[in-house]
């Protein structure tokens, strides 16, 4: 059976034709004899991963207690969209959770996962960071592929106008794009910012910690960016206010910087194709799932500043699981042809 | 004494006669020169020799990555959704078989 991955620095999603399994990708080391804490968390049945002495809370778990815990430091694996440099922790946890989520291939499964393009305001390579992955995920029996993440977004959001338009992943670690024409990928880049940068920057003006930030800009019912409900929020004088205050400020930001990159990248490539008609923008990927974030885009958007003309700005179905499914699709596929 | 003396002068002249005719008719020179041995050496001058300047070349990364696996490990997804996953499979399909 096909599987399709979203490597996220935020959640690990996978993609079957019948399931879908989310992981938070995040972790808190507890400290304490290890027996003891093991036998712990046992008794309260929270996921944990042990390796080389140390006990490490796993997933939606760890987050929960690193809001109750101020302390509490929770541990990313991954950071900006790529492996975590300054975390030693991040492999064993990283295999933990792809274990859990895709388990072992039954015979010719295969797995596409999606990968980051480079990115552009940052000095990384993304080739180890694929070279990770594809090794965990082969070590679980698959045949594996990668595509590149806006591409996934791309197989979902983009099929109705002939694979041809402007794909965006707006994720926690960092924003991909690509300019699709045909099915071709004429451009694809990434910023290292995203669903994080807002989080440290609220947190920063606000003095609320990040994970309560990330928390309130995740499970708020009062969150909502469109501005009917910005003016409602704007009267109130409390700390959640202010951050929400904050987020739509940062959101902005956010999606300007995308755009403004977008359109330098645009013009100092070559052989970028002509758009005789206008052709869709459509964004996927967690950060694009806050209330009213198409207002803010559309806010941010200007045609006149814009290097080609787009017909409409589409917020991708269930933009939370458009990655996985993009790469399920394509790792469908590719069963289908090795069947023919 | 006299008639002694003119007898070997005349086989001498004659011995070196005959020789003399043996030598042109048989000795060829074999072209060698002798040269002094003391010949000043010439140093060796530096040129620059046309060198091509190399192109980068791009070569795959000797890929040696260690996995590090849990020595336990009892992770369960957060989140489990069941049903049906809606794809456009059928779309793409579609549009790559033109």
């Amino acid at each position: 059976m096909a599987k399709g991955l979203d490597c996220g620095t935020s959640f690990y999603i996978a993609a079957t034709e019948d399931t879908i399994k989310k992981q938070r990708n995040a972790f808190l080391t507890v400290d304490g004899e290890v027996g003891q804490v093991k036998r712990m968390l046992k008794r309260q049945g929270i996921p944990f991963v042990e390796k080389a002495g140390k006990i490490h809370i796993v997933g939606q778990h760890a987050f929960n207690y690193a809001q109750i815990f101020s302390t509490a430091e929770l541990k990313r694996p991954m950071k900006s969209g790529l492996l975590n440099p300054t975390e030693k922790d991040a492999l064993p946890v990283l295999n933990a959770i792809i274990g859990e989520l895709l388990g072992d291939a039954k015979e010719g499964e295969t797995c596409v996962y999606c990968v980051p393009s480079k990115p552009i305001d940052v000095q990384r390579e993304v080739s180890y960071h694929e070279d990770v992955l594809r090794t965990i995920i082969e070590q679980y029996g698959y045949s594996v592929k990668k595509i590149e993440e806006a591409v996934a977004i791309g197989y979902e959001g983009l099929v109705d106008t002939q694979l041809t338009g402007v794909a965006i992943s707006m994720g926690a670690g960092m924003c991909n794009i690509a300019v699709m024409y045909q099915g071709m990928t004429a451009l694809s880049f990434s910023v290292s910012r995203g669903g994080d940068w807002v989080d440290e920057n609220v947190s920063m003006d606000t003095g609320v910690s990040k994970a309560k930030v990330t928390n309130i800009k995740e499970s708020s019912d009062t969150l909502d960016l469109s501005s009917a409900n910005y003016q409602n929020i704007y009267e109130e004088d409390t700390d959640e206010a202010n951050v929400l205050i904050a987020i739509r400020s940062y959101y902005g930001a956010l999606i300007n910087y995308l755009l403004t990159n977008l359109k330098v990248q645009f013009e100092g490539v070559e052989n970028v194709p002509n758009f005789p008609n206008a052709v869709p923008i459509v964004i996927g990927g967690g950060t694009s799932l806050v209330k009213g974030f198409l207002d803010v885009f559309n806010e941010q958007f200007d045609q006149n500043e814009f290097p080609i003309p787009i017909s409409e700005i589409i917020h991708i179905e269930d933009a939370h699981t458009a990655v996985a499914r993009g790469c399920l699709s394509e790792a469908q596929l590719i069963e289908e042809d090795d069947e023919d | 004494m006299a008639e002694k003396f003119v007898f070997y002068s005349l086989f001498l002249w004659q011995i070196g006669f005959i020789v003399g005719i043996l030598l042109k008719l048989f000795y060829k020179p074999s072209g060698k020169k002798f040269v002094p041995t003391a010949v000043q050496s010439i140093p060796a001058v530096e040129v620059e020799t046309p060198k091509a300047k190399p192109s980068h070349i791009d070569v795959e990364m000797k890929k040696n990555i260690s996995l590090q696996k849990a020595k336990v490990s009892s992770v369960k997804s957060d989140e489990v959704i069941k049903g049906k996953v809606s794809t456009q499979k059928e779309k793409l399909k579609q549009l790559r078989r033109g």
